[in-house]
């Protein structure tokens, strides 16, 4: 392998908890909801995941429990507040952030400085990973990065090709003709929030579990803010998350790649490049939507707090 | 959120957050020994030096308030407070760094007017794409926070480094010429900065603005983002992008203070206690009245003394995070008021407005039609 497949090996595996997360915040998006505490969900997914990794010794037990963790708090943080209690979503969700940076805190006060012997290992795919030089890049990954992508496929289709995809892009679009068509509106939010918490749980514990391998209080370094900026660039399309979450991966890893082959850039410049990165693409990316006049996929309802009795 | 949650609301927000935390506080024990709860009273109000730490943790979130609040009430978000503080410090630091020989009020006020202009500046990058193209406020200005604290980590640690000094995690620049001072006053043990006199003057400016002039009249009419504002002749965009950049100054202007009132130096410790996100909640609490935010910020200035109690305790200081987050979560939920009781029309069209915007951004483009 040269270096420069080993560094985009690296990028595909960073990029990997952005795309649980991102996914996990979209298709809370189709259903209307803007959760923008996914930094906080992440946090929680990380730590309780990482715990539970090390007391069962199971990697794949602590994925589930961060996927749980991620689940549980955002339906009592987020989902209650917001679809039950119709309280504003920007709000709730700066106060999810805020709750689950603390609380991921508390729980992990102790686990600084333990750290696993081994993350998930890497799983070769047969024929694949022969394809020249994409072949070591992409195929010779933890088996959560092919989860990951066969989850985009398979939510890709599954929100343009079935019934129930429609219903629920319907509920995103206009929330009050959808319970005219007799969707169950506020049934199906609270379930895809539980959903987005339960990916963005997930991409926490693929963070700790697969990367890091130790956890501390600013293990997601802003990556939940990153990947719900990927969703706008992505256009809310499942697809392109999966390229755009990679291609985001490699930003977060030149920092830590330029610094191990002693780039004569400063590492807090090359640190920075992933959020300058992230607000340039967000601005051509609007920009070009604006000029090009294609329909967004964006939500029509997104934020808007659907109310039963009000029609 | 022009109304705000409603007093009753706020005060239960507040005891609520209290009970968690007594909760959780009395559940610890200090591994040092000695009670945690005396040290919590010594720490805050108890003592003359406790009070002074109160007033001087309340000063930044104080300011990062009154940014938060001038912009939630154009119905905009700023999360970008702490990158605002750290930029309107390095240029402040930067003027005095120019004009080290410079006597000690022009210098402080030349070190505010370009923590301003800092702040400000910072602000307009995120603020032009709101306004000219609609890219969500919220997630372009927390991401210049990363790139602002990478910023200062470099000058901290790189041009600007004071290699004779050693403080440990966190990085300190040169000094700052000496007469970069502002002055403390001192009532019985406790000491009062300026600094935090001038916050409370800027709310009182900042409250008349708002109250009597043309600029708040407008901006309080552009929060709703109407049509029929527009035919009024309020040019949304301009009111929106004035507020976004004076919201970056104000923030700025924080941070300057921070440093020429406590740190006497730049340093990476600048945003360490999370003062710029807490003021967001603080803003939020007040209901973004510009005077309320004033004792808003104390109450934080108290949560925020607590936790470094807590933490000379060696007890996780992290539950002050936690609580910040309830008392936002508790005081703005909708728990008295359905929304279906309100009225049909502001039921449907306007959405609250700190609710990041449903109705796409009106552009320059729109506006111009």
């Amino acid at each position: 392998m040269t270096v420069l497949q080993a560094a985009l090996a690296t990028a595909v595996l960073a990029g990997t908890p952005l795309l649980y997360a991102a996914l996990g915040e979209m298709m809370g998006e189709k259903v209307g909801l803007l959760n923008i505490g996914l930094e906080g969900m992440m946090l929680m997914g990380a730590v309780v995941g990482f715990i539970v990794a090390i007391k069962t010794d199971s990697l794949v037990l602590g994925l589930l429990a961060g996927g749980a963790a991620g689940t549980v708090f955002t339906l009592v943080a987020y989902t209650f507040p917001v679809v039950v209690l119709r309280s504003e979503q920007g709000v709730v969700g700066f106060a999810v952030w805020f709750i689950g940076v603390g609380l991921s805190a508390i729980i992990g006060t102790h686990w600084t400085s333990r750290s696993l012997e081994s993350g998930f290992g890497n799983v070769n795919l047969p024929l694949l990973d022969k394809i020249p030089f994409v072949g070591k890049i992409l195929f010779e990954q933890p088996w959560p990065v092919y989860a990951g992508v066969l989850l985009a496929i398979f939510v890709a289709w599954g929100l343009g090709s079935t019934r129930h995809g429609m219903n629920m892009r319907a509920i995103g679009e206009d929330p009050d003709a959808a319970h005219a068509m007799g969707i169950n509106v506020p049934f199906w939010q609270v379930f895809y929030s539980g959903v987005s918490g339960f990916l963005c749980g997930v991409g926490g514990a693929v963070l700790t579990l697969a990367i890091t391998l130790n956890w501390n209080s600013e293990v997601t370094a802003g990556r939940g803010w990153i990947a719900l900026a990927l969703v706008i660039f992505a256009g809310w399309r499942p697809l392109a998350l999966v390229w755009a979450s990679f291609g985001f991966g490699a930003c977060l890893m030149l920092a830590p790649f330029g610094q191990a082959h002693g780039w004569a850039i400063p590492s807090p410049f090359l640190s920075m490049i992933p959020y300058v990165f992230t607000f340039v693409v967000l601005v051509i990316r609007t920009w070009y939507a604006r000029r090009s006049g294609r329909p967004s996929l964006e939500p029509a309802a997104l934020g808007v707090t659907f109310v039963r009795e009000r029609r | 959120m022009t109304a705000g949650p409603s007093p009753i609301r706020r005060v239960i927000a507040v005891l609520a957050a209290a009970l968690v935390a007594v909760v959780f506080i009395s559940m610890q024990s200090s591994p040092l020994g000695g009670s945690v709860w005396e040290q919590i009273w010594l720490s805050t109000f108890g003592t003359g030096l406790g009070t002074t730490s109160v007033l001087q943790l309340a000063m930044p979130i104080l300011f990062a308030g009154l940014a938060a609040a001038v912009c939630q009430r154009t119905g905009m978000w700023n999360i970008g407070i702490p990158g605002q503080m750290i930029m309107g410090a390095w240029t402040a630091t930067w003027v005095a760094y120019h004009l080290s020989g410079v006597p000690q009020a022009p210098l402080v006020l030349a070190m505010m007017a370009a923590g301003v202009i800092g702040g400000g500046l910072w602000m307009l990058l995120p603020a032009l794409a709101r306004v000219y193209l609609g890219v969500s406020e919220i997630i372009g200005t927390l991401l210049l926070n990363f790139v602002a604290i990478q910023w200062l980590i470099y000058w901290t640690g790189g041009p600007w480094a004071n290699t004779n000094q050693n403080g440990g995690g966190t990085l300190i620049a040169k000094p700052l010429p000496a007469q970069a001072t502002l002055p403390q006053f001192t009532i019985g043990s406790t000491t009062i900065g300026l600094a935090l006199l001038i916050g409370v003057a800027l709310a009182v400016v900042l409250a008349a603005v708002y109250r009597y002039t043309q600029f708040g009249y407008r901006s309080a009419l552009a929060e709703s983002g109407d049509e029929l504002v527009r035919y009024a002749g309020i040019s949304v965009w301009r009111t929106r992008l004035v507020t976004l950049v004076l919201s970056g100054g104000i923030a700025g202007l924080g941070g300057v203070l921070l440093v020429l009132d406590q740190l006497h130096v730049l340093s990476t410790s600048l945003t360490a206690d999370n003062s710029g996100y807490v003021g967001i909640v603080a803003a939020a609490l007040a209901g973004n009245a510009l005077l309320g935010v004033v004792p808003s910020a104390l109450l934080f200035g108290f949560l925020a003394a607590i936790g470094s109690a807590l933490q000379i305790m060696d007890v996780s200081g992290e539950i002050v995070t936690l609580l910040t987050g309830l008392v936002l979560i508790i005081a703005c939920i909708n728990v008295g008021k359905p929304r279906f009781l309100a009225r049909r029309s502001s039921a449907r069209g306007t959405s609250p407005p700190s609710a990041p915007a449903p109705e796409p951004a009106p552009t320059l483009d729109e506006v111009a039609k």
